[in-house]
């Protein structure tokens, strides 16, 4: 509030004017289609549906889950009160999405009002136990530690139970970075799953649609909210798929930039040979920056390994009439043409 | 090296007016304590300490029968050990333990971590010590929240960066033993309103947690040290420590006053350079000395003099040093190092050397210009006091607190040091705590904040929006980040930025308070900052910047500016006569119109101009005094006003003289028929919003303030008064006599 408002706004309350009527809070209900469940701190708001699947092409397991399969992953999406952190900001809503015969199943919790926060977070933590997986988008860095914190606060035995957690985040970031510009679970919906959200709320309204409701009892934009947190966790099943199968050489769509991420973020993660075979896809598909690595890399084992420097030396000159000037190799070229005209 | 250093005060031609001698003192000591564990006293040991003075054990007695306690001691009595000897000793005895020290800026908790950091090297105990500021890599910060037995920080790191995120520090919270609050009398005025209310959400969480911690206080000489204590930490029954077991050498203490140079307008010799005059001499024998400065301009003058006129006899740029709170650490380290081994001779400094960091002792102390306040003056004289003897002078300025000061010694003398003064209700003050305590944690119903009832304020943050009753707490209604909104020192208020133009880039050179700004900083102003003038090029009020660039001119500038008060709630008086006295709360109402440019010594004026700024309005406390017929019933109309103007002006000085605050957090209107009271009104108003306390305490110091601005103006050398004692109006004939006149009037038995 700006400065001056608040003082005209404090001088009321001195001067002895008279008493301000008391605040009655209204009356806040979560919406009709959540149903109340009882917990050992009260009552929590939940709301569940089955869905069928879509065009979901399951993908193959990949290193990344552990020894899981993505059908032991659960998706999970907050939303909260805002991005400031700290120990006032909470989760108002979540949802959590999982795998079922018939297709996928939806859950969403429902903070109707703070008080009502242990049951919220119990209720959340009986979701989670369902499932040894979970995957989220941002959270280890966001919704993990604000619900370890919110565990906290109120209080709650033990701790929030946490199934073994891949947040799709890091994962979109490495495949994806060479491709996009944004990383937001938007832009990866709409570049990567080519799928457009119809009038989305805005993420800036998001909590203020919250504020609406516990201040007035009602919130114009709240379904809207609710919507897009369930719309959220559909799109992570579907990403971790996408992701799976970019990570196992099999989807279709990959190109020779989108293999070169592949083959640089193998590498970064330690898995070296799956790390050089997508860079030699890479390199196939004619992405210089893989024909350079695989270049130097021949021309290190040749020099060095298999100590055959007229074979490094030809396959250096090769890669710089294909590529144009780069300074490794060239540096390389003056250093076995110097070797080749010493062993004459 | 001499014993006390000689001063021959026939060798100046300026005037003496205290020559005084305090004879030196032994020191008390106690043996170290035999139930102090062994690996401590092995450490102290170490470190050449084989027995505690008596303060300290009397610290150590009082931390271990669990009190909150503040220690007033003078400079090097070793006052930190009684606070780490305790914090050490529970720490030893229960490895979990925790503590927090808080100083008020950065470079004073790094300097405490290395002084701390060498005690605990030699325990037995993996000690983790660290700092936690704004300087910490991020990649420490886990560790230590996680680990840290003892965490250094200042409390806008608390304010904004612990308690916010206190889940993180539950290892803290929840085993925190010991608040170590150093430098104390730091957290007074507007900035110590602030910290109490930081420290109540900081009470708030450990009762979350579980913990109930002692808060160790350490303080320079205030007049009130326990009873700050006790308002800022909201407890009662604070154990107060201020009898010194140190040793003193005898110290002699001279005031000095540079001869006038022109009787009619009260100017004398520089007091700069006589300073320098001083010092030479003592530095050229080797003699340790330090000199304290009023702005950092002087310091870089009086330096260069210095090392000028001393080059030919010694290593002038090696031995004679600057020193500024704004040098880089590591300078500022080499300098500290240099004065305790004797390798740096002199070094002329800011306040910034006042306290705190260990720089031995010196022998001779030359103060250039009056600190301010006589709490600061001990301090700086206290500087020098070697246990072989030493020698503080004071050399005046012209300016009239020096004057004032240096022909009053026995007022300097007689004086208690000023008072640390606070008001945590101050309601903008404690809104914005509020915000960020709901932060932190839900409010219940009925729950106070500290010690105040903050109904009223919840209710009003639920009108706007901001907080939300559900069941029966309160919670943060809003996306962003209170504390971040709060500045430990400033006020919520918009102010006025000043902004240098003349340098290659603009410059922030200070603020001034909304209320104020149109009478100071309008279009053409000619403003002073640290004895140096600035014209107001531009004021640009909707963004609230004044843009001002360097001039040397012969004239200044007045404002005309009509006033009003109007006495919203009377808390105290009308009480005594013929001057009486009222303290409450007021809203100001000020407008000012036009400005007048005067020239110096002739006062002619020569240009005026309009001031097109809005009407301001200022809601705060203040105290006012209204007089009696029977004092102006003699007094002509026009000396009236003028008198009266004195009588504002003058109370205005003394009374920030006394409550040792910056003069510009007061000031004062004159009315010569206040609507409210129907007299002869000047009103002593707090700057601030809402006040910090200081109007009630001029209440309190009625009759005390009214002697001392009769003295303040009576001895003004001038014939009719000058801007120095009674303020711009002194072209009006008879304003000087007038204004004493009504002082007197007090003094005269009823």
């Amino acid at each position: 509030m700006p400065a001056n408002a608040l003082r005209e706004r404090l001088a009321s309350l001195t001067g002895g004017s008279q008493p301000r009527p008391r605040h009655l809070p209204p009356a806040r209900a979560a919406p009709a289609e959540f149903e109340p469940v009882d917990t050992p701190f009260g009552t929590a708001w939940r709301w569940e549906e089955v869905l069928p699947v879509g065009r979901l092409r399951r993908a193959r397991p990949a290193y990344v889950l552990g020894d899981l399969a993505p059908d032991d992953f659960c998706f999970v999406d907050t939303e909260t009160t805002g991005l400031a952190g700290g120990t006032g900001t909470y989760a108002f809503c979540a949802a959590i999405a999982r795998p079922h015969e018939l297709g996928v199943q939806l859950v969403q919790l429902f903070l109707h009002e703070p008080s009502g926060e242990p049951a919220f977070l119990w209720a959340l933590a009986r979701e989670l136990e369902r499932t040894p997986g979970m995957a989220t988008y941002n959270g280890a860095a966001f919704d993990l530690p604000l619900l370890r914190t919110r565990w906290l606060l109120a209080r709650l035995p033990g701790e929030l139970p946490e199934p073994r957690h891949l947040d799709l985040l890091h994962l979109a970031r490495g495949l994806l970075r060479p491709r996009l510009d944004s990383c937001t679970l938007r832009s990866v919906e709409e570049r990567l799953l080519g799928f457009e959200r119809v009038d989305d709320i805005a993420g800036e309204l998001i909590p203020q649609a919250y504020f609406d409701h516990l201040r007035q009892g009602w919130s114009q934009h709240l379904p809207a909210v609710l919507e897009h947190n369930r719309q959220d966790v559909l799109s992570l099943q579907h990403l971790l798929h996408r992701l799976l199968a970019r990570l196992n050489g099999e989807d279709p769509l990959m190109e020779g930039l989108d293999w070169l991420a592949l083959g640089l973020h193998l590498h970064r993660r330690g898995r070296r040979s799956s790390g050089w075979r997508a860079l030699r896809t890479a390199a196939e598909l004619g992405e210089p920056r893989a024909e350079l690595m695989i270049a130097r890399r021949k021309a290190i084992l040749l020099e060095w390994r298999l100590r055959r420097p007229a074979a490094a030396l030809r396959i250096v000159e090769a890669a710089l009439d294909r590529l144009g000037p780069e300074a490794d190799l060239e540096k390389r070229l003056a250093r076995l043409r110097k070797r080749a005209r010493r062993s004459g | 090296m001499v014993a006390v250093p000689p001063f021959d005060a026939a060798a100046f031609p300026g005037e003496i007016t205290l020559d005084h001698l305090i004879p030196a003192s032994p020191g008390e000591y106690v043996e170290l304590p035999r139930d102090l564990p062994e690996p401590l006293a092995d450490a102290l040991r170490a470190r050449g300490i084989d027995r505690l003075f008596s303060h300290q054990a009397q610290a150590r007695a009082a931390a271990l029968a669990g009190r909150h306690l503040v220690v007033v001691t003078p400079t090097a009595s070793g006052k930190t050990l009684c606070y780490n000897l305790p914090v050490l000793e529970r720490i030893l005895a229960r490895p979990e333990s925790r503590a927090l020290y808080l100083f008020p800026t950065k470079a004073l908790a790094q300097d405490q971590m290395v002084e701390l950091g060498e005690m605990a090297a030699r325990l037995p105990v993996r000690l983790k010590v660290h700092t936690y500021d704004g300087d910490t890599p991020a990649g420490q910060r886990t560790a230590i929240r996680e680990a840290g037995h003892i965490v250094l920080t200042n409390p806008d790191m608390l304010h904004t960066g612990i308690l916010p995120h206190h889940t993180r520090w539950r290892k803290l919270f929840s085993a925190l033993d010991y608040v170590v609050v150093d430098e104390l009398h730091t957290y007074r005025g507007l900035f110590g309103s602030q910290v109490a209310n930081v420290l109540r959400r900081l009470k708030r969480i450990c009762e979350f947690y579980g913990s109930s911690p002692r808060f160790l206080c350490a303080s320079a000489t205030i007049a009130n040290p326990r009873q700050l204590a006790e308002r800022l930490l909201e407890e009662e029954d604070v154990e107060l420590v201020d009898r010194s077991g140190a040793p003193r050498g005898e110290r002699r203490l001279v005031f000095y006053n540079p001869p006038l140079l022109n009787r009619a307008l009260g100017v004398r010799r520089s007091s700069l350079l006589e300073a320098c005059r001083i010092a030479s001499p003592w530095i050229k024998r080797g003699v340790q000395t330090i000199a304290f400065c009023r702005s950092r301009v002087s310091v870089e003058v009086m330096l260069s003099y210095l090392q000028q006129s001393l080059a030919p006899s010694l290593d002038a740029r090696r031995r004679v040093r600057g020193y500024r709170g704004g040098y880089l650490p590591l300078r500022r380290r080499e300098i500290e190092a240099g004065l305790r081994s004797g390798e740096v001779t002199c070094v002329v400094s800011t306040n910034a050397l006042e306290l705190g960091v260990d720089i031995g002792t010196l022998q001779a102390a030359v103060l250039v210009g009056y600190p301010g306040t006589i709490a600061s003056t001990w301090q700086q004289l206290g500087r020098a006091g070697r246990r072989s003897g030493s020698v503080a002078v004071f050399v005046a300025s012209s300016s009239p607190l020096d004057q004032f000061i240096v022909r009053h010694p026995e007022y300097f003398l007689a004086s208690s040091p000023e008072e640390g003064l606070i008001d945590a209700d101050n309601l903008l003050v404690q809104a914005g705590h509020l915000q960020a305590a709901l932060f932190e944690l839900p409010f219940a119903q009925a729950e106070r904040f500290g010690r105040a009832d903050v109904g009223g304020l919840l209710d009003l943050f639920a009108e706007d929006g901001v907080a939300s009753l559900s069941g029966d707490r309160w919670y943060w209604n809003k996306q962003s980040f209170p504390a971040e909104d709060v500045s430990l020192r400033r006020m919520a208020a918009d102010n006025v930025v000043i902004v240098d133009t003349s340098g290659t880039r603009p410059e922030v050179i200070g603020e001034m308070d909304q209320f104020s700004a149109p009478t100071m900083l309008h279009e053409e102003a000619i403003y002073l900052q640290e004895g140096a003038q600035y014209h107001v090029d531009r004021l640009d009020w909707e963004e609230k910047k004044a843009y001002v660039r360097p001039v040397e001119v012969d004239y200044y500038t007045t404002a005309l500016n009509s006033f009003s008060v109007r006495v919203l709630d009377r808390f105290g008086g009308p009480d005594g006569e013929p001057l009486n006295r009222s303290h409450g709360e007021v809203k100001l109402t000020s407008l000012a119109a036009m400005f007048k440019k005067i020239r110096f010594h002739t006062h002619e004026n020569i240009g005026s101009g309009p001031i097109k700024l809005p009407e301001q309005t200022l809601h705060t406390t203040a105290y006012w005094t209204s007089l009696d017929d029977s004092v102006t019933r003699s007094i002509g109309k026009d000396e009236m006003e003028a008198g009266l103007q004195g009588l504002a002006h003058a109370l205005r000085h003394v009374g920030s003289l006394r409550l040792m605050c910056d003069p510009r957090d007061l000031g004062a209107v004159a009315e010569v028929r206040s609507p409210f009271t129907r007299r002869p009104t000047v009103t002593v108003y707090e700057v601030y919003p809402g006040g910090v306390g200081y109007a009630a305490r001029l209440y309190e110091l009625h009759e005390e303030l009214l002697r001392a601005a009769a003295d303040l103006v009576r001895d003004c050398p001038c014939l009719s008064g000058c801007p120095s004692c009674i303020g711009p109006l002194h072209e009006v004939e008879g304003a000087k006599e007038a204004c004493l006149q009504m002082l007197y009037a007090n003094a005269l038995p009823a």
